[in-house]
Formats: C-alpha cells, structure tokens, sequence
C-alpha cells in the first residue's frame, strides 16, 4: 500500500514539475515573442514608410535619442502600461464571457506550443499526431473570439468575430490541405519524421513544383487565419474600430495580443518546418559541402536555424502587411474558395501521381 | 477560365511588385528618412537678409535677457511692462554697512542687492517696451537675426511652465543676510516676517512729539486725513489742522480745533470723528510694558556681522535665525551658535567672543526673561491662520487700542471677543499669551 502511494506521488511529482517547467518556458517564450515581435514590427514598419519607428524609450544603458537603437526599451514600457491600465467591462456586456473570452483565446495559442518544436530536442511533447495536433489546437482561439465579440454587445465587435470565425474557418481548408500534400510525401503526422524525410531527401519546398505551389497556398492561408493585413477585415480598423477587441482594455488586450503574435509565431515555426527544413542548416541540404560543414547541425545550431526560418517568415508577414491594401470580404472569400482551395486540391492529386511515378 | 487565371497571373504580378516598393524603401531606410528627430536635431536655421543690417534691430523677438550683474534695481522695467511679467526685489542694505553691490559695466555704482529678478515669459508679449527706459540697457530682446551673442531660440518650447518664468537674479543666501535680508528669505521660506529689531524708535517720536510739538512733527499726520472721504470737509480740516499746527499746539490740541472748525461749518459727520479720534490716538501714552521691555536689548543678529569668515558667518546666522524662530532666548541662542560652529570645526577665540557679544548681561538669575514685546501693533496677530479668527481678533484689537487700552488690555479683550464668538483654539491662545508675555 505505502509503496503504491510512494510511486503515485513520485510520477505526480515529477510529471507536475515537468509539466510546470515547460509551462512557464511556453510562457517565456510567448511574452519574449510578444515583445521583440512588436518592436520589430514597429521598425518595419517605420523604415518601410520612411519613417524611424520608436526612438525615445531606452532601456539597459541605451539611452533614447538618435542612436539606431533609441526605442528599444518602448515596448517593455508599452506592456507595463498595458498592465497598469484600468480594466473596463462595459455596463452592457455579458460580464461572465467577456471575461472568459481572453482567455480561451490565450489558452489555445500556449496548448498549441505543445506540440511546436523549436529545435530536435526542444519539444514539449513528439505526438504521432504532430501537425494534427498543432492544426486542431490552432483553430481553438476561434471560440474565444466569436465569445468576445458576443460578450462584447457591441455592433462592431461582432461582426468583426464573425468574420473572423469566417476566415479562420475558409482558410483551415486551404491550409489543411497543402499540409497533407507533406504529410502523403512523408507518410507521417509526427513532425521529427516529417524533418527526417527532408534530412534524407530534401527540402519540402523543392520537393515538386506542386510542394513549391503549397509553400506558398500555406503561408497565404496562415496569415490569413493570424488575421493580419492584407486578411485583417475582422478589426480593420477603418470599419470596426478594433473588431472583437474593441471593448476590452489592459490586461485582457494585452491577453488577445499576446495570442495574436503567438500564432503568428505558430504559422511561422510550422511553415518552416513542414516546408524549409526545419531545424536543418541550409548546408545539409546539398550535398556538395563538405562534412566538416555539418558542424552547424547540432542539437542548438538546430534551434537557430529554426527561429532564424521563423523570424524571416515573420518578417516576411510585417512585409506583406506594410505592402498590401486590406482585402474586401468577398474578395477574401473569393480567394480562398475559388483560387486556394481549387490550386491545394489539384497540387493534392498531382503530388499523388508525382509519388506514384 | 482564361480570364480567371489572368486574373491570377495579374493578382501575382501586382503583388510581387508591391513587395519590391516596400522592399525598396526598407533597404534604402538610411537615405529616404523623412523623420527629424526634433527634440535633438533641428533644421538649420537659415540666414535672413531684408536688405539693412539685421544687427541694429530688434527684429526677431524671441525672449527677454537680463544682464543681472549690470542691474541696478531701478524698477523701470518692472513699471514699463503692461502686463506685468517683471517681477523684481529689491533691498537695500542698511546703513552704515559695508556691503559692496558692485557696479555696473558703465560704471554706475549699484546701491541695493536685487534679490529677485523674474521675467514670466509665459505673460510676455514682447512688445519690448521694458528695454527702452533700463538706464544701464541691461534687459533687451535676444535672438535677433545671426545674433552672435545669442542663439535664436526659435522654437522655444519646455515640458512645464515653470520653466518660462526665467529667474534672473540669483543672490547667495549670505548675501542677502548681508544686507539685512532676512524677512526676505522668511518670506521665501513662506514664514512670517521677523519682528523689526528696533522696537524703541516709534515709542521715542511719539513721546518726542507729545514733549515738544514742533510743526515738523506734526506734518506727516495731516495725511491722517485723507481717510476722509468728502472733499470739502478733507478740506477744511486740513485747513485747521494746518493753522493749528502752525501755531504749535499739540495733537489733542490740534485735533479739538479741528473739530471746532469742522462743527462751524456744519460738517462734522461721523466719519470725520472717526478720523480725528484715530488721529488721537497717536498721542495717547503707549503702554507703559512697551517702555519697560524696549529696555532690554533683543540679542541683534547684525552682531554677527563683525565675523570676517563669510562661511563662519552665514552659519551662524543660520542657526541665530532658527533659534529665535524657537522663540529662545539670548543665552540659549550663544550656546547653539557656539556649539554648531564647534560642530562644523569653525570656532576661533575671536569668533567666540563676537557671538558671546550677543547676550553680554544676561544675568542668570532670571530665570526667564520677560518675552519681548517689541512690536506691539496689529499685524502681530496674522499668526492666526483661521481667516475669519484673525478678522475677528484685529477688528478687537483696534477697538481697545483706539481706546488707548495698554498692551495686555488689549491682549485680554482679544481674547474674550474670540472666546464669545467660540474661535478662541489652543494655537490662538499660546499666540496671544506669547504677544502679551506674561503680563496677559
């Protein structure tokens, strides 16, 4: 009996700690994301506009000014404003849900980072339903955002929740469906046999004209379902003010937007690694350097290589973002029902015969 | 279906051409940056020419400047502004010191300390009217068109308002007690003014003037007339004042012709007795305490003045000035000085002497020397913080002292006038116990 109850305490203990210690890493990681990513996006903004961005608030002995690096300290400051603002229910809203929405929303982006690898070895957990998993738990958020905008009982919120709920859900298709394109290729849900395939062949985006053709159907429908511009309709802030946000204010903004950047992390990490390799150096990719080379291929090379993948994919999105104008609501069904879902099923078909050939 | 993937083909290209503006403009950051920084980069300003030399004139008025070591402390400026954005102080040092104010860069020889000099440059409207009567030009307009003595500046911008108001003069602490500043400095630190160090002076005119009523002495209180309202019975007394006094009679004398020709001429209203019965007053005999106490020297902090160290000094002022805050007396008063400067390593022989000067024949056998009832008139009561209690207190005051009532009279019905309107608080009380000493 004693012994019995020794062992359940002890895997409870020692699963609870673990389960503890990789909790607060996907925290880190989401608040730090959250941080850098505001930063950076304000600076691409600004230099894509002409502009220089944040440059007063320094932080760490970076004194504010004209230094390059003035503003590095705004958004640690931004955040501590956010947190010392006060905190408004409006008198109308349906209190219990309004407060509830935030945090599904923020539930569904950190139970998503189980199954997001950022190197071969850092992985919460190696599901044989890896992408699965990750493709599921992604489309969680949606329930937090139609509740807000309910809760909200304001016009605009809610229909900006609804158009959300609508895009998410469209773009789920496209997205889906190219990422079984890799999952056919590689015969696997798992995300480290999925690399393993690109580590013995090559990288999914060179596999065929048709992988190369869903790269790009994915990463559309990622920022689509991320809701950033040009897909951004549900808080185009033109129409709806701030869309589903619009009522809420410090800490449970700070929530939805500490979400927002995390599934922007999400997409990116994804993408780079079911299509560029994942945590593979570029040099492992070809066989023509030599293998002293492959020295960059280690168990921490391989989460720079991850990161450096995503933050270029990230960058690549605060590009589109300060490029395109927003898109109209037909439009944007428009292209996901007749021009992403109809390219993902015949590169679906073709990567078929492509692997029976 | 051609249509449609020229659609999609066009869609591409207008997107790929996007991303290359965009793409451009971020490579290119460093040379296509349209933001000045402006708190710390300006733009250049340029040089203007309006065909005459700029240099001359006062064309570009961007703020006052005071040349504060060339101020005399004239006032005119202060007087010239139409809206009173100049504020100055002055004082003047007493006499027989030997405190140098400097002179002026055109030589003139400066007779006061200015002690303040503030321009509010948030009132200013820079008409530049406070520029013309400064005899030493020491105030004038700067940023002038390529001023080299000053910058333009342009923008003349500040977080607060605060810092527009531009104070100019900027005395040290020790000389101001140099020259006798000290109620200057209280006012500053927000305390009541000290009571004047000499307390016999108006006791001896009035008496001076009872014993011997010079003409002279009479003139300055015609002006006790002017409270009179009517013009032809301000008039007519004066008139009688006037020949009365030339005729060498006293005050009391002066003021029963008064009324003699006022009651002839039918005017004697009730305002008029009110002025003559005031006018009475100053002769009535001051109090006989006042007499007694005016004997006893207050400790003087000019004393200190001898000490040549000017540190020495102004610490030693210091603690006098706080010490008789504390209402201490002379002996305690040494004692502190003393023990401060021993503290700070300051204290000489000679220095010891000089502060012991301050209470020479203190005998030691009193145990508590009467408190010094130096000041004996109204303003003695704006102690009293409570409005309305102060109001009250003086309105009392003036009545028993109009009545010729002595000092601690007096000090008795203020206090019963406060205790039946209910005002009389604890800090009322120990003020009036400590005007009217132990005599209240």
């Amino acid at each position: 009996m004693n012994g019995i109850w020794a062992s359940t305490l002890d895997i409870l203990t020692s699963y609870g700690s673990m389960i503890s210690l990789a909790g607060v890493g996907i925290f880190l990681i989401m608040a730090v994301n959250a941080l850098v990513a505001v930063y950076f996006e304000r600076k691409v903004s600004a230099f894509m506009q002409d502009r220089l961005g944040p440059m007063e608030v320094g932080i760490f002995g970076f004194k504010g000014g004209k230094k390059f690096w003035g503003g590095i300290g705004q958004t640690i400051a931004d955040t501590v404003k956010l947190l010392t603002k006060e905190d408004i229910l409006p008198d109308s809203a349906d209190k219990k849900l309004m407060i509830l929405a935030p945090f599904i929303i923020f539930i569904g982006a950190f139970v998503t980072f189980i199954g997001v690898p950022f190197s071969s070895v850092l992985l919460v957990s190696n599901f044989n339903i890896g992408i699965f998993y990750i493709i599921a738990m992604s489309s969680v958020g949606v329930v937090g955002i139609i509740l807000a905008g309910w809760a909200s009982n304001n016009k605009w919120s809610l229909y900006g929740s609804l158009r959300s709920a609508a895009q998410i859900i469209s773009y789920e298709i496209p997205a889906g469906l190219s990422l079984i394109l890799v999952v056919l290729v590689a015969g696997s849900l798992n995300i480290h046999d999925i690399v393993g395939w690109q580590a013995d062949h090559r990288w999914f985006i060179f596999h065929s004209p048709m992988a190369f053709l869903a790269f790009f159907v994915y990463f559309i429908s990622g920022v689509a379902e991320t809701n950033r511009t040009p897909f951004d309709i549900p808080e185009a802030e033109s129409e709806l003010v701030a869309g589903w946000m619009t009522e809420y204010s410090g800490f449970r903004w700070a929530l939805f937007f500490l979400s927002e950047y995390a599934n922007m992390l999400i997409v990116c990490i994804l993408t780079a690694v079911v299509f560029l390799g994942g945590w593979l150096s570029p040099m492992a990719m070809f066989n023509i350097f030599p293998e002293s080379w492959l020295i960059f291929d280690g168990i921490w090379w391989g989460a720079f290589w991850i990161m450096f993948k995503a933050i270029f994919l990230i960058f690549v999105m605060m590009w589109f973002r300060w490029t395109f104008p927003r898109l109209r609501v037909d439009q944007l069904m428009y292209l996901c029902w007749k021009v992403l879902i109809p390219f993902a099923l015949v590169n679906l078909v073709l990567v078929s015969i492509w692997e029976l050939l | 279906m051609s249509e449609y993937f020229a659609n999609i083909f066009y869609g591409l290209k207008s997107f790929a051409e996007g991303l290359q503006l965009t793409m451009r403009h971020f490579r290119n950051r460093k040379d296509l940056v349209a933001t000045l920084q402006y708190p710390h980069e300006k733009w250049p300003i340029e040089d203007r020419h309006i065909g005459f030399p700029l240099e001359e004139y006062n064309i570009i008025r961007s703020r006052l400047n005071v040349d504060i070591d060339d101020c005399i402390g004239c006032l005119q400026c202060e007087r010239a502004c139409p809206v009173d954005c100049i504020k100055i102080e002055t004082i003047k040092p007493p006499k027989g010191s030997d405190f140098d104010c400097g002179i002026t860069s055109n030589g003139t020889k400066m007779k006061m300390l200015v002690a303040r000099f503030s321009i509010d440059m948030t009132e200013c409207m820079f008409c530049n009217l406070c520029t013309f009567p400064c005899p030493e030009d020491c105030i004038y307009m700067v940023g002038g068109p390529n001023s080299s003595k000053h910058e333009i500046e342009y923008e003349y911008a500040s977080r607060d308002r605060e810092s527009l108001i531009f104070q100019f003069a900027n005395p040290s602490e020790s000389d101001v007690l140099a020259v006798g500043g000290e109620n200057y400095l209280r006012a500053k630190a927000g305390l009541p003014p000290l009571a004047p160090e000499v307390p016999v002076k108006p006791v001896e005119t009035v008496s001076t003037a009872t014993e011997k009523p010079t003409p002279t002495a009479g003139e300055p209180d015609v002006k006790v007339l002017n409270g009179i309202t009517d013009r032809m019975v301000r008039a007519t007394a004066k008139k009688a004042f006037m020949a009365a006094a030339r005729g060498g009679s006293d005050l009391a004398a002066i003021a029963k012709s008064i009324q003699a020709a006022l009651e002839e001429a039918g005017k004697f209203t009730d305002e008029a007795k009110a002025v003559l019965d005031s006018l009475a007053v100053t002769q009535t005999p001051t109090p006989v305490t006042v007499n007694e106490v005016s004997s006893e020297a207050k400790p003087d902090i000019k004393t200190l003045n001898v000490l040549e160290d000017k540190m020495v000094r102004g610490m030693a002022k210091k603690i006098f000035m706080a010490e008789s805050r504390g209402g201490k007396s002379a002996s305690e008063m040494v004692d502190a000085i003393l023990a401060g400067l021993k503290e700070a390593d300051k204290l000489t022989p000679e220095t010891e002497a000089v502060v012991r000067q301050l209470a020479p024949e203190v005998p030691v056998s009193t145990p508590k020397p009467s408190a010094p009832v130096t000041d004996f008139n109204v303003k003695v009561l704006n102690g009293i913080e409570d409005r309305m209690t102060r109001g009250l207190a003086k309105k009392a005051f003036m009545a028993a002292q109009r009545e010729g009532k002595s000092a601690s009279e007096i000090i008795q019905t203020v206090q019963t006038a406060l205790s039946e309107a209910d005002k009389l608080t604890d800090d009322v009380k120990t003020l009036l116990l400590s005007i009217g000493g132990d005599k209240a």
